[in-house]
């Protein structure tokens, strides 16, 4: 028998005896092992998708976070003052209602507005 | 045969694999179960002539991203590296069955040292070993769950064989 020809009957006895010893661990698995296997293997066959939720996270949690989101949005829109458009106090108000039900001229409101701001804090 | 049948038959050879590959129980078992359910779930529909190839895919991809997230650890948690050893890997010694001490001892010892040799080869050469020489792949098949060629497939072999013959020549002949 040739070197080359020992060397590899040589390697494939090894090799039979590496797989050997592998199956010999595989059937002395400890009862433990093998339960948690049993577990994985009937939780995968009943429920393939549970896994993805099995540690899930924040996942649960995100419809309620997004609804909240939602809600303090539409709490902050209706809060927020609009400051694009000048808002008249009561006193302007009234002021106005009764420049526009007294037909008085606007050209001549514009020019003593301030008086008529002071007189309507007078009365007030 | 059934994918529960099938699961039962490879899962003890699927879970001794993953503990070769990261001599970790846990991680093992989570390899395991996440092979299982991502076969369960993705391909509960192929014929059972394609399960054990598939199988064999899904549970080297896991160990791979095994492989991947350790590198990452490696790096974020730098001062842990020197955790992973080359230690042998553990034994179960209760559930060897009994026989006579000196006998029982050379197995123990025996064992560990293939363990050890196994873990010591390059992940490529122990995956084709195992794949080859333990779950009876052919080379194309082998070749298809590693993505790579045949050829690449024969030489990983080959050095996995001469490294474990160098290696436990004088222990197991």
């Amino acid at each position: 028998m040739k070197d080359s020809e020992k060397r590899a009957k040589r390697n494939a006895d090894i090799d039979l005896c590496v797989t050997n010893a592998l199956d010999k661990q595989a059937e002395t698995i400890s009862p433990k092992i093998s339960d948690r296997l049993d577990a994985a293997r009937f939780s995968a066959i009943a429920e393939p998708d549970s896994k993805l939720n099995s540690n899930p996270g924040l996942l649960p949690w995100l419809p309620a976070m997004g609804t909240c989101a939602a809600l303090l949005l539409v709490v902050v829109m209706l809060n927020i003052p609009d400051s694009s458009t000048p808002t008249l106090a009561d006193g302007d108000q009234d002021l106005v209602l009764e420049v526009v039900l007294t037909n008085q001229d606007m050209d001549l409101m514009e020019e003593d507005l301030e008086f008529y701001l002071w007189l309507a804090e007078q009365n007030s | 045969m059934t994918l529960n049948q099938f699961l039962t038959s490879v899962q003890k050879r699927a879970f001794i694999t993953a503990k070769l590959a990261t001599d970790n129980e846990d991680d093992a078992l989570d390899i395991v179960q996440d092979s299982m359910f991502k076969l369960a779930k993705s391909y509960p529909d192929k014929s059972e002539q394609e399960w054990p190839a598939l199988f064999q895919r899904v549970l080297q991809n896991a160990i791979k991203d095994w492989y991947r997230k350790q590198k990452v650890r490696k790096i974020m948690w730098w001062w842990q590296q020197d955790k992973i050893s080359e230690e042998e890997l553990p034994i179960d010694y209760s559930n060897i069955p009994r026989e006579e001490p000196e006998k029982s001892q050379q197995t123990i010892q025996t064992a560990n040292a293939i363990n050890a040799a196994l873990r010591k080869l390059p992940f490529r050469q122990q995956q084709a070993f195992i794949l080859r020489a333990w779950w009876e792949h052919s080379t194309e098949e082998t070749a298809a769950i590693m993505g790579c060629s045949a050829g690449s497939v024969k030489t990983h072999y080959s050095r996995a064989s001469k490294a474990l013959a160098n290696a436990l020549q004088e222990v197991v002949l």
